[in-house]
């Protein structure tokens, strides 16, 4: 079966319910109830003028699954940093390609041997390591938070660096991680915050957050950029709180762009340096490609970015490598045996 | 165990210079690519060099094509832009050239055809004049303009046609305005100097022997002013006394023994009754022909046949109606009242084929004259300067024949007397087929390559095309030129006037030509002491 089949009624009812549930998150008074749960009105929205100054850098990290054979898996992952200023990328740092094996934390202590390379420490806390992919996750958030560590070291007072993603951990090894970031930057001057593409965060039991702001806004005529701050009162999930560090906004970054983004910044962050944040952020958001999006995190996402074709090596790579240490193609093939390279193919 | 190595992480700064661009990614000999800044300024017929310094190799090609390509997965990523800002663009966005190979300069400095490719990642730079020096290797005695490359020209790197090749027949296409009578001077102009070959040329419109007026309204010269080379000119015309004594010119005539009567077929539309008379008569001579039908009345009864001097002739039009017979008296007769350098006596012939034989340019200068005067003349001389060549049956290429005679006859408007048939252009046709046999060829000029017989272009081995926009005659040109032009058919469409691309034996790959104009080149020559023009030129590139 390679899609829906529309004469099964049970398809057609799931299919209702989707639609009937996707529907349910963009209400009719959607703006009205966004603005009575969390108390806003027009003057709620901060405007802000575009600008570019000091240097912006934008820190990413990408993670690609090289096999999963089950009892063992490996990913490959890097992280990279690129600063701008006055129109132009001024540095772009990027880690090496690193190749990680899961699912034998016991015995490989992959994360712990990345985390200890990294911070010079072994990890408060260890990891499961039954999920590859949420491993993977993290030993990429490893390598991200030591390359905006080393970013905030080439930024001084008034720079901004920006982090793809949230001002919360997703595992407590992070925590004192964070926190130095955090603490590095106010020691420095330097200002901090955080830019998530997707955001689980939701409100009124389950309605997403970005398209509820975008909605008011709309409302009350406002054009972007702006920023708003949201109460956190109003928030729907708990475990949201566990290991933050933000403050939660959402902001839209160019006028001609349907774009908004959920952004954190730490905690005791002012209005006018939120103010002063989202102008630069916006100040870099005018690029053509993505408008609406700030550039230096397009472009740290393409730098660290892992393509289909380094995958496709390092995966050549291992089959040399193996062939080099007396295992046969087939006994490889046995051993980490994927069938969905091969599913692939038809 | 860990998977990992123990040395701490590093995090490098990458490169941030541009080394993907300028260097060869193409991946065949037959054509090569590589990639150029977005914003840079490239044209199509830049010459560039490609250089491998691993082979000892500096390669040659030239850019037939240039577009925008970037390294993004949307194709369409340029269509969706919603603002006018793009940061970094040069990293993702680029221009990708494809260029025509040329040849290769190996290690002993000789020029060679490209028959092997230089390395992955050589370097591509754009050439100075010095880098062309191998063209001096080639290049012919027949000086007709510089080099071009793009939208400049290699100053000091002439392009020069072979005169051993102009009888192998020449071709000049181009349009209106294109330059193609600036070009025909400049090439008289260097016959008249290197005198390797006779050249005869027709004008009825009296242009070339003293100037006139160009395309653009502006005041030519003729060739009469290239006094350092006037020796190389003999000219023949039907102008007044003063004109021909100030210019030291000849009277041209000729007279009715040139005329045969396959001449009518070129000029008149003959039904096939009168076909069959002219060719019954074609071995009559002209005076006789002019005689019999302009003084002879024929009627019904055929008395005239018992009254004619002409009884052999005569019995060979019994057959002929009466109505037939004086259609050929009427045409005749508007030959000879309509051509006044035609007469009964005296004929120039002998001292033009003499003028050729020197390896004069000859222009039979006719201004005023009309189509049917010019194609008369033509018709006349070509067959004359045949039956010479055939005659002496000298032969070309026998290196053993001390003394051959080589003639380039120039036909202007080549469609009207080298379509695809008609009898009448039988002598022209006969030039084209067997004539670089007796050493003599013909220089077709024409706005209308598609319209010249395709076995007339097959025997061409020097082509000049000077912008061409109907699509059927640059494909007809590409697929009978020598070398394949198809690579560069869009720098043809985009010729400007004066500019041509050249394709000839001798001279290894197609080159894109500016023609001198002729008032300059005829100061540079009339300048000329000794030694080549390119000597003491600028030869900045």
């Amino acid at each position: 079966m390679t899609g829906g089949d529309a004469g099964d009624d049970e398809y057609r009812q799931d299919l209702d319910a989707l639609v009937g549930r996707i529907g349910s998150l963009h209400p009719p008074d959607l703006p009205a109830r966004f603005a009575s749960c969390f108390r806003l009105g027009p003057e709620s929205y901060r405007r802000v003028e575009p600008v570019q100054a000091g240097i912006l850098a934008a820190v990413d990290g990408s993670n690609a699954m090289l096999f999963d054979a089950g009892c063992i898996a490996a990913v490959l992952l890097r992280a990279a940093a690129c600063g701008f200023s006055a129109g132009a990328r001024t540095f772009r740092a990027v880690t090496p390609l690193r190749l990680v094996t899961l699912g034998q934390e016991a015995r490989d202590a992959s994360f712990s041997g990345l985390y200890r390379e990294c911070f010079g420490t072994d990890p408060d806390t260890g990891i499961r390591d039954d999920e590859p992919e949420r491993t993977a996750g993290i030993l990429r958030d490893t390598l991200e938070y030591w390359v905006a560590l080393r970013a905030a070291e080439r930024l001084g007072q008034g720079d901004l660096l920006v982090l793809d993603g949230a001002l919360r951990v997703t595992h407590a090894s992070h925590e004192p991680v964070l926190l130095r970031l955090i603490r590095t930057c106010a020691k420095r001057g330097i200002h901090l915050c955080a830019v998530t593409k997707r955001t689980s965060v939701t409100w009124g039991g389950g309605l997403p957050l970005v398209p509820a702001a975008l909605a008011l806004a709309k409302a009350h005529g406002i054009t972007p950029p702006w920023v708003l701050r949201i109460g956190e009162e109003g928030l729907d999930v708990t475990p949201y709180r566990q290991w933050r560090h933000g403050v939660p906004c959402v902001a839209a970054l160019h006028p001609r762009s349907h774009l908004a983004f959920r952004i954190e910044v730490p905690g005791p962050t002012g209005d006018d340096e939120l103010g002063e944040m989202v102008s630069r952020l916006a100040g870099w958001s005018d690029d053509g490609r993505v408008t609406g999006y700030p550039y230096p995190l397009l472009d740290a996402h393409r730098t660290a970015r892992i393509p289909a074709d380094a995958v496709g090596q390092a995966k050549n790579d291992l089959i040399s490598g193996m062939a080099r240490s007396g295992l046969d193609a087939r006994s490889a093939r046995d051993l980490l045996g994927d069938l969905h390279d091969e599913f692939a193919r038809y | 165990m860990t998977s990992l190595v123990t040395s701490m992480m590093n995090l490098r700064d990458t490169d941030l210079g541009d080394p993907s661009k300028y260097r060869l990614i193409g991946n065949s000999v037959l054509s090569y690519r590589f990639a150029i800044p977005y914003d840079e300024t490239l044209y199509v017929g830049n010459i560039l060099k490609i250089e491998d310094p691993v082979k000892g190799m500096t390669f040659f090609a030239r850019v037939t094509d240039l577009r925008h390509e970037s390294n993004f997965e949307d194709v369409k990523w340029d269509l969706r832009a919603h603002s006018g800002q793009f940061y970094g663009l040069s990293e993702d966005v680029y221009l990708i050239v494809e260029a025509l190979p040329l040849g290769f300069v190996d290690r002993n400095g000789t020029f060679r055809r490209p028959r092997t490719l230089p390395a992955k990642f050589s370097r591509v730079a754009a050439p100075s004049a010095p880098d062309f020096r191998f063209l001096e290797q080639v290049m012919g005695d027949v000086e007709v303009g510089s080099l071009k490359s793009g939208q400049d020209i290699l100053r000091g790197v002439t392009v020069a046609l072979h005169s051993r090749v102009m009888p192998q027949h020449m071709g000049v296409f181009a349009t209106t305005g294109m330059g193609k009578s600036n070009f025909m001077k400049v090439f008289c102009a260097s016959c008249m100097k290197a005198r390797r070959f006779g050249l005869l040329l027709v004008d009825p419109h009296g242009e070339y022997v003293a100037g006139g007026v160009s395309a653009t309204g502006e005041p030519t010269e003729g060739l009469i002013h290239y006094q350092a080379g006037r020796d190389g000119l003999a000219v023949y015309t039907i102008r007044d006394e003063a004109f021909r004594r100030k210019y030291s010119l000849s009277s041209l005539f000729l007279e009715y023994d040139d005329l045969r009567a396959p001449d009518l077929l070129l000029l008149f539309d003959h039904s096939p009754a009168q076909r069959e008379l002219v060719e019954m008569l074609e071995d009559v001579r002209g005076s006789e022909l002019v005689d019999l039908f302009l003084h002879t009345e024929f009627d019904e009864n055929r008395e005239w046949m018992a009254t004619t001097r002409y009884r052999q002739t005569a019995e060979k039009l019994a057959n002929f109606a009466q109505g037939t017979l004086q259609v050929m008296k009427r045409r005749l007769g508007i030959l000879v009242r309509s051509n006044p350098f035609l007469r009964a006596k005296g004929s120039s012939i002998p001292d033009i084929l003499a003028d050729l034989a020197r390896n004069r340019v000859v222009l039979v200068d006719i201004p005023g004259m009309g189509e049917r005067s010019e194609l008369f003349v033509l018709s006349v001389l070509a067959r004359k300067i045949l039956d010479r060549h055939r005659g002496e049956a000298s032969g070309w290429g026998k290196e053993e024949v001390p003394d051959r005679r080589e003639v380039l006859i120039t036909i202007e408007e080549a469609q009207r007397v080298l379509g695809s048939g008609g009898p009448g252009t039988a002598v022209f046709r006969e030039c084209a087929m067997e004539g670089r046999k007796f050493g003599v060829g013909l220089c077709v000029v024409t706005q209308q390559p598609k319209n010249v017989d395709p076995r007339v272009l097959a025997q061409m081995n020097t082509f000049v095309v000077m912008g061409l926009s109907d699509r059927n005659d640059r494909a007809i040109i590409a697929g009978h030129a020598k070398q394949d032009l198809s690579p560069m058919d869009t720098e043809i469409q985009t010729l400007e006037p004066g500019e041509a691309i050249i394709s000839t034996l001798g001279i290894p790959f197609p080159v894109s030509t500016r023609i001198h104009l002729y008032e300059e080149y005829l100061d540079a020559l009339n300048r000329e002491k000794r030694g080549s023009l390119g000597e003491g030129l600028d030869t900045r590139f």
